[in-house]
């Protein structure tokens, strides 16, 4: 009598021990669904219509991504992504890295730290709205000081290209903080060995900066290039503060095209198609960019 | 089982109250957050309670109000923009019909009928009025004096008043494209002060923004620019954030700007007093042209499809009725609209007796008088030839190829 019993509660067991995993990770994979997954494949759906967000979607095919390549503002708009996207690795990043190494071992270097570190507590639309004010043409702190040294007051945020450049300053001005504390993370985490070793050997100053003490840190600037470039893709807020794009769309970037064809000009089918595209140009960018890297240290 | 059923009872009887309470209320929808208190003191009346949810921002208050109209849960009662701009909204069939009670209201002669005109689409009216606003010019008193200056009669006049005021070291307008669509201020000022046949044809696309026409007023325009008539055109306007255009009228920097009646408060906030702002109605070009003027006029929508339409109908006919007009008119200093409703300022007074008595032609607003893709892509064209004046022929060209474009599937 007591065995068909032992054998179904061993039974009961094996199913509960498959099912309870799933169950702990049912909420996050729902909420991942609900939330994530189901605007994505919404979205991609949207890409293939035209939609006014009102009236029923109709199916395009793919005109709205042939429309794009034709579409002179989307064309300026990509030209300005990019510019974003290589500005906003090359300055923060290497900006941070290099704070991070100068502040690494020197007195007062907390208050340093800490000072370049504030910048990113404050929301991105807060840092557009005080560089609106830097940059302003009439009264604005910049063209006071060129006015200064002699040099006419510039529309630092009215001309193209140079208002790209003027948000890509506030921008960096806000995210070197974040970096500099990844990298001095990093720093300090290090194995002191391999320097002290490099030291006894006669490699001091830039040599072991750049020879030992960078390599050491790839892992970080790996992270950090990546985060930026994904940030540099999706940059938003700051320019529709600053610029709204403007003006004649010459400083939008893919994101602010994206809200302006979906939200001011109700073109949601043709906003969804720009999004469809960030996403893919991100997530190849993440793809072949962490694959490259990985293989270089299995090479290592 | 009695139990049971007397427990039921309660329950439903609660759950039915506390329907009842919820449902009392009306959503009004806007993007007009510092109007709320206004809002507050025009609605405290109302047959029904009015909650009133303010959107910081246009395009996001955009956004969610027209997700939102397809559903019972659609505010109530929500701000929008008349004609073009609220021609999807009725074609879509998501407002209601208000015909009846401008009815009541314009049989009893309290409104003149062509305010309606906005918000008419097919013989049938959409909208109640929100606020309308004259566009005129308004000018520093304390300048115009120190200059001997006094309002234009006659384009010549105001020419000469230009030329004073830039000898006396004053930027005599204020024009700006910060915020985007400020850039049509001018452009629809000056082509209405040129040709009003020329700009309504174009408006409705039978016109050309190739036309000799259009080409004369950007020329003008031009020739203004480059005498340094006007502020830079990225001084801000309080469009976002900053407003450096009404601190320097309020400094006296500043002579003039032509703008919507609403701007009254932002000037005495920015530190004028109300006794020291003129105002005047822009004079034609040629002395023989009809009077005329820019009218804006904001509309409040009811949602056809909100569960709470029946109540929103009867807050609409309150809106109407001179207890709302008056409370607002009071808050706000806006023209009145309601006959029986008295404005709260001399200067509001004075601008709207000057146009009763003077048999103005209202001119519909470039924002809402042309189809919504042309105006928002027409801004950033025309706010280029603001900051490149030399780009006028290239930026008619553009004008064109993207009405041309639109025209190609818009219903007149």
């Amino acid at each position: 009598m007591a065995r068909p019993r032992v054998a179904a509660a061993t039974q009961t067991d094996r199913i509960w021990k498959v099912v309870l995993p799933y169950l702990y990770v049912l909420p996050a994979a729902a909420f991942v669904a609900a939330f994530l997954l189901y605007p994505m494949v919404v979205t991609v759906g949207q890409a293939f219509t035209h939609w006014d967000g009102i009236t029923e979607p109709v199916f395009v095919g793919l005109q709205n991504f042939s429309d794009l390549f034709s579409d002179a503002h989307f064309i300026v708009s990509l030209k300005n992504t990019l510019i974003w996207t290589v500005a906003a690795v090359i300055l923060p990043v290497s900006l941070g890295l290099f704070l991070a190494l100068a502040l690494n071992a020197v007195r007062w270097s907390s208050f340093f730290k800490s000072i370049i570190y504030l910048p990113a507590t404050i929301s991105a639309a807060a840092v557009g709205i005080l560089f609106t004010f830097v940059f302003a043409y009439d009264n604005g702190a910049l063209n006071a000081i060129v006015n200064a040294v002699g040099i006419h007051s510039q529309r630092w945020l009215f001309d193209a290209p140079i208002n790209t450049f003027s948000m890509i300053a506030a921008y960096t001005w806000q995210s070197t903080g974040l970096n500099l504390m990844l990298f001095l993370v990093g720093l300090q985490g290090l194995p002191t060995e391999p320097i002290e070793a490099a030291k006894l050997d006669g490699c001091t100053g830039f040599r072991l900066v750049w020879r030992i003490i960078v390599p050491m840190m790839m892992p970080f600037v790996v992270i950090a290039t990546l985060l930026a470039v994904i940030n540099g893709f999706k940059v938003f807020d700051l320019i529709w503060v600053m610029t709204q794009g403007g003006p004649g769309r010459s400083s939008e970037t893919l994101a602010v095209t994206m809200y302006r064809e979906g939200f001011i000009l109700f073109n949601q089918g043709y906003s969804a198609a720009i999004a469809v595209i960030i996403a893919l140009a991100a997530l190849l960018f993440s793809y072949f960019y962490l694959r490259s890297v990985l293989d270089q240290e299995k090479q290592i | 089982m009695h139990i049971v059923k007397r427990l039921a009872l309660a329950a439903g009887l609660v759950a039915g109250m506390a329907t009842a309470a919820f449902a009392q209320n009306v959503d009004f929808y806007h993007d007009k957050a510092n109007w709320q208190p206004a809002f507050d003191a025009a609605f405290a009346k109302s047959p029904v309670p009015v909650k009133g949810t303010p959107y910081a921002d246009t395009s996001s208050y955009q956004a969610a109000v027209r997700a939102s109209l397809k559903t019972p849960s659609a505010p109530g009662l929500f701000t929008w923009w008349s004609g073009y701009r609220m021609k999807d909204l009725v074609d879509a069939g998501l407002v209601a019909d208000v015909t009846d009670v401008w009815k009541k209201y314009t049989d009893a002669g309290l409104y003149a009928p062509s305010l309606a005109d906005g918000y008419t689409f097919n013989g049938k009216i959409y909208a109640i009025p929100d606020n309308i606003a004259y566009w005129v010019v308004f000018y520093n008193k304390k300048v115009f004096a120190a200059n001997k200056l006094t309002p234009p009669k006659t384009w010549d006049d105001l020419e000469k008043i230009n030329a004073t005021l830039k000898a006396a070291n004053v930027t005599p307008f204020g024009a700006t494209i910060d915020g985007r669509w400020p850039a049509f201020i001018w452009f629809e000022e000056f082509l209405i002060r040129q040709d009003p046949d020329l700009y309504n044809k174009l408006m409705n696309g039978d016109a050309k923004y190739t036309d000799p026409g259009v080409k004369t007023m950007f020329a003008k325009w031009k020739e203004w620019i480059d005498k340094g008539y006007f502020t830079d055109p990225s001084t801000s306007f309080g469009t976002s954030g900053g407003n450096t255009m009404a601190g320097q009228f309020a400094q006296g920097k500043l002579g003039m700007i032509l703008v919507g009646t609403w701007y009254i408060s932002t000037l005495t906030g920015a530190g004028m007093s109300a006794d020291d702002i003129g105002a005047f109605i822009m004079p034609n070009e040629k002395a023989d042209m009809k009077p005329a003027l820019i009218v804006e006029s904001g509309p409040i929508l009811v949602s056809q499809n909100s569960k709470e339409k029946a109540d929103a109908m009867k807050v609409a006919d309150y809106w109407m009725s001179k207890d709302a007009q008056q409370a607002w008119i009071d808050a706000q200093d806006f023209p009145p609209i309601n006959k029986d409703v008295k404005a709260k300022s001399a200067l509001i007074s004075d601008i709207a007796k000057t146009v009763a008595d003077g048999n103005y032609a209202a001119i519909n607003r470039f924002w809402e008088a042309t189809p919504t893709d042309i105006a928002e892509a027409a801004v950033d064209e025309i706010g280029n030839f603001m900051v490149h004046p030399d780009t006028a022929d290239q930026v008619e060209q553009n004008l064109q190829t993207l009405a041309d474009k639109v025209w190609a599937t818009q219903k007149k």
